[in-house]
């Protein structure tokens, strides 16, 4: 008669041969001394893993795990929140690029000694201090020869010379409130402190 | 409060009933990780982790089931890449078992048998470690088993079987 294999013997101690197989093997065994020994060293295995006592921990681990615990924004909620922070402050963003186009042009300008100028030519009816110049671009963007233009009426309170202040500081503050609510939302320290 | 309770609001951000969750199954979630990583203060760290990545997971957790059992797999998984990140090196740490008085003869056999099985466990590959560990400690089934580890149900009994031949000859050994 052939032997059972491990795997046979393992899913028999495991319950999970099919019937017939189960009731074939159980009738092989009583004849089968080779097996009987196979298995009763897998039972051992089984038996000694039952018999493995819990211990318990040296230390009430509740209160470093408490501390650790990340901040509670983790929801599905506060991820929206997020994205709806990330988009304003994509929109701000957008919203100083052609004030920065203008700048870095500028810059750009002084630094290769080329004239780079581009021209947003916006439609009459279009006021600027209400529409995000960015909105504006699709339609609106032109190149005139070889020296294109900007012309952008700014926002209020941003005038010629403070344009630097004002990109900077508006980038700025975008960048540290989608930074700050990520850490806040995803806190994603994977080792936890002691 | 009962732990369906503390496991519901757990699930809906309540720090406090999560906290009530990790009293409770702090003894469990050690003893997965002191099987899986064999020292005390490396299974206290890694239970600590579990935790802390249940917490982040707790919208996956099924309130109208016991948390233990979603708890110990997280376990199983955080000990897993911590032996990865180890490089598969095994401490297997004498004073891994926390020291209890020596009673009678009769215990401290036991004592010595309970860490020669401990010792065996640990000089077994992570994944076979892991499947000792989901099965006979867990009681879950292969399929179980293979959704918790992701792996195919094929090398989820391969690695059980071969975790179990390993350990035969280990302990015929002893």
């Amino acid at each position: 008669m052939d032997h059972f294999t491990e795997d046979q013997l393992n899913e028999y101690l495991d319950d999970t041969l099919e019937v017939p197989a189960q009731a074939r093997l159980s009738a092989h065994l009583s004849e089968c001394a080779d097996c009987r020994a196979r298995l009763a060293a897998l039972q051992t295995v089984f038996e000694v893993l039952a018999a493995l006592p819990d211990e318990k921990p040296e230390r009430d681990l509740a209160p470093s795990i408490l501390q650790n615990l990340p901040n509670s924004r983790s929801g599905l909620g506060w991820k929206l929140v997020f994205a709806f922070q990330s988009g304003v402050s994509l929109g701000l963003l957008l919203l100083y690029a052609p004030i920065g186009v203008r700048s870095t042009a500028g810059i750009l300008q002084r630094l290769i000694g080329q004239v780079i100028r581009l021209e947003i030519r916006l439609p009459a009816p279009i006021d600027l201090h209400f529409s995000p110049p960015i909105l504006l671009l699709p339609h609106a963007f032109s190149l005139a020869g070889h020296v294109p233009q900007i012309h952008v009426t700014l926002p209020v309170g941003i005038t010629q010379s403070n344009i630097p202040i004002w990109l900077i500081l508006g980038i700025a503050a975008s960048l540290l409130f989608v930074i700050g609510n990520y850490s806040l939302i995803f806190n994603s320290s994977s080792r936890p402190k002691k | 409060m009962d732990e369906r309770d503390l496991a519901q609001r757990a699930t809906q951000g309540d720090r406090e009933a999560f906290g009530g969750l990790v009293k409770l199954h702090q003894a469990g979630v050690y003893n997965v990780a002191l099987r899986m990583l064999g020292e005390c203060r490396e299974a206290e760290d890694a239970a600590q982790e579990a935790f802390l990545r249940a917490y982040r997971a707790i919208q996956t957790l099924d309130p109208q089931r016991p948390p233990g059992p979603w708890l110990k797999k997280i376990t199983v998984n955080v000990c897993l890449d911590w032996l990865g990140r180890r490089g598969h090196l095994t401490y297997i740490d004498e004073t891994a078992i926390p020291g209890r008085d020596p009673g009678p003869e009769l215990q401290i056999i036991e004592r010595e048998l309970d860490r020669q099985v401990r010792t065996a466990l640990l000089s077994l590959p992570p994944r076979y470690r892991a499947a000792i560990e989901l099965r006979h400690f867990q009681e879950l089934s292969y399929a179980e088993m293979a959704e918790t580890l992701n792996l195919p149900l094929s090398d989820i009994k391969s690695d059980l079987f071969r975790a179990r031949k390993l350990l035969a000859e280990i302990l015929r050994k002893i």
